[in-house]
């Protein structure tokens, strides 16, 4: 096992914790979501502010997916190239692919921050509760931060594979 | 032969279109266009009573100086909360901003929600302007304040009936901010934050039993027919900022910036407050002929227990910082001379 296997083993399993951080949060919503509906129903008192969490929740569910996604490689893919010019041409444009996904990344990421950046300079908070949203989406930002040196690993094994003289298991 | 004949004629004709788009090029760049939009349809009272007529005395008062293209009803963008991201980052020149929909984005602007402070458009129009003008509104970094304006006092619109305001323990009531929510909270309802357009989904679904609002943006939004009662409780206001662009500002001539702050700034304040209460007039006797939904007063001691239960809104709003405190003092001047000067539209002191 080589040092990149070993650190794809690492990403692999912390970006499975991740995922599943960001799906616990997806279940207390829909808990909530559970409650409050059968709240109108059972003349219980009702949740004040109940999009509030859903607004904090939901961008740090979905920012969780992305490492998970992208150390597997489950994006979509739609492979054209290596039918029409052989395997080797095919494996250059998944190359060219994973580069392009990498220059997405870090250009979201950056919006992403920024956008942080100025939720936090402008003490926005949720609508209702007045909860801060900069703390929130500093993790969700992190979360696809990540997504860089993750998918730069994915550069990285895609780039061995194109060795004639390597495989997988030296 | 025929193409020889045919090759200067071509030259020709093609010199020609390069220059004509040279030109067409040249002419559009040196033109000065602002883009002005909303998520809020043209037909709206904030639009066809008071921005866009401020827009035709711009464009009347600076002729070729600007042109001001409209864009409503969410052409370069839906969301209510992304309005103000939508001018900041200078996709639209010009917009319609409802501060409640940014919230922490403007600190001070709870100020105009409080229940029983401001009586009419007017009040909360023109103290908003004063406020700004002497700088003690925040949070407008990359934007500028052309006009400030409001709805009159909103109401409280019930789809399932209640006997008093007092008691809605278990009801959920849709709220436009954090001020509301929390004078919500003190009658015993839970309150949710969302867009008008979702308020009217949430009241046909079933999932709020009513909604605070201004009057005209019920008629607006067509929530009217959604609710059974129209209680008519001040239930604070709804402000409105006509912001611009600061870039969009700095490059505008001199001649186009007085005509934009000229119309403008006090001139916004009152024509918009003859607007609204003329639209809430008009509304409240639709209401009273057509008998649906059932307009309710709340008697003289519901009234009272009202304003007692949001005397501590008014002071914990007012504690939570120096610069509010500030604000709210200054505010209460300004509308004791404004009230002063046009008694016709003053009422009672604030809790």
């Amino acid at each position: 096992m080589t040092r990149l296997d070993r650190l794809n083993q690492v990403a692999t399993s912390v970006t499975h914790r991740i995922a599943l951080l960001g799906f616990t949060g997806l279940v207390l919503i829909a808990l909530l979501t559970f409650y409050d509906g059968a709240a109108r129903y059972l003349d219980l008192p009702r949740v004040t502010g109940f999009s509030d969490f859903g607004e904090l929740l939901f961008p740090i569910v979905i920012a969780s997916c992305f490492p998970a996604l992208l150390i597997q490689q489950k994006n979509l893919t739609i492979r054209v190239l290596g039918r029409f010019a052989g395997e080797g041409a095919g494996r250059w444009g998944d190359m060219a692919a994973a580069f392009a996904a990498l220059v997405f990344f870090m250009l979201l990421g950056l919006q992403f921050a920024q956008m942080t950046l100025d939720f936090y300079s402008a003490g926005r908070t949720t609508a209702t509760i007045e909860i801060p949203t900069a703390p929130f989406w500093m993790i969700a930002t992190s979360m696809l931060l990540l997504c860089i040196p993750i998918q730069l690993l994915v550069i990285l094994s895609l780039l061995r594979d194109l060795s004639p003289l390597r495989t997988h298991d030296d | 032969m025929h193409t020889l004949v045919h090759k200067p004629m071509h030259r020709c004709l093609l010199t020609l279109c390069i220059i004509a788009l040279l030109l067409c090029g040249t002419a559009s760049a040196t033109e000065n266009t602002l883009r002005m939009g909303s998520y809020i349809n043209a037909r709206s009272i904030g639009v066809s009573q008071v921005i866009r007529p401020w827009a035709d005395a711009v464009q009347a008062e600076t002729g070729d100086a600007v042109t001001i293209v409209e864009y409503w009803g969410g052409s370069l963008g839906k969301s209510p909360a992304k309005q103000f991201e939508l001018v900041k980052s200078g996709v639209l020149d010009i917009a319609w901003i409802l501060p409640g929909y940014t919230p922490g984005q403007f600190p001070e602007m709870g100020l105009f929600e409080l229940p029983f402070l401001f009586d009419s458009a007017l009040e909360a129009a023109t103290v908003g302007w004063q406020l700004y003008d002497a700088g003690l509104l925040t949070g407008f970094d990359g934007v500028r304040l052309i006009g400030f304006f409001s709805t009159a006092p909103n109401g409280l619109f019930m789809r399932r009936s209640i006997d008093t305001p007092l008691a809605m323990d278990r009801y959920k009531i849709r709220a436009v901010g954090a001020i509301h929510s929390d004078w919500l909270n003190t009658l015993g309802a839970a309150a949710q934050t969302m867009s008008a357009i979702d308020m009217n989904q949430a009241l046909d679904r079933d999932i709020v039993d009513g909604g605070i609002q201004g009057w005209s943006g019920m008629r607006t939004f067509g929530s009217f027919p959604l609710v059974d009662q129209a209680w008519d409780i001040p239930v604070g206001m709804t402000p409105f900022l006509l912001l611009i662009n600061e870039e969009s500002w700095q490059r505008q001539p001199a001649s186009v910036q007085h005509a934009m702050l000229h119309h403008g700034g006090l001139g916004i304040a009152r024509s918009s407050g003859q607007a609204y209460a003329a639209i809430n007039q008009r509304i409240r006797t639709a209401l009273r002929e057509a008998g649906k939904p059932v307009l309710m007063t709340p008697d003289a001691s519901t009234q009272r227990a009202l304003v007692e239960r949001s005397k501590a809104l008014h002071t914990g709003w007012m504690s939570a910082s120096s610069d509010r405190e500030r604000t709210y003092r200054a505010a209460q001047t300004l509308l004791s001379q404004l009230r002063a000067e046009t008694p016709s539209v003053s009422g009672g002191p604030a809790p």
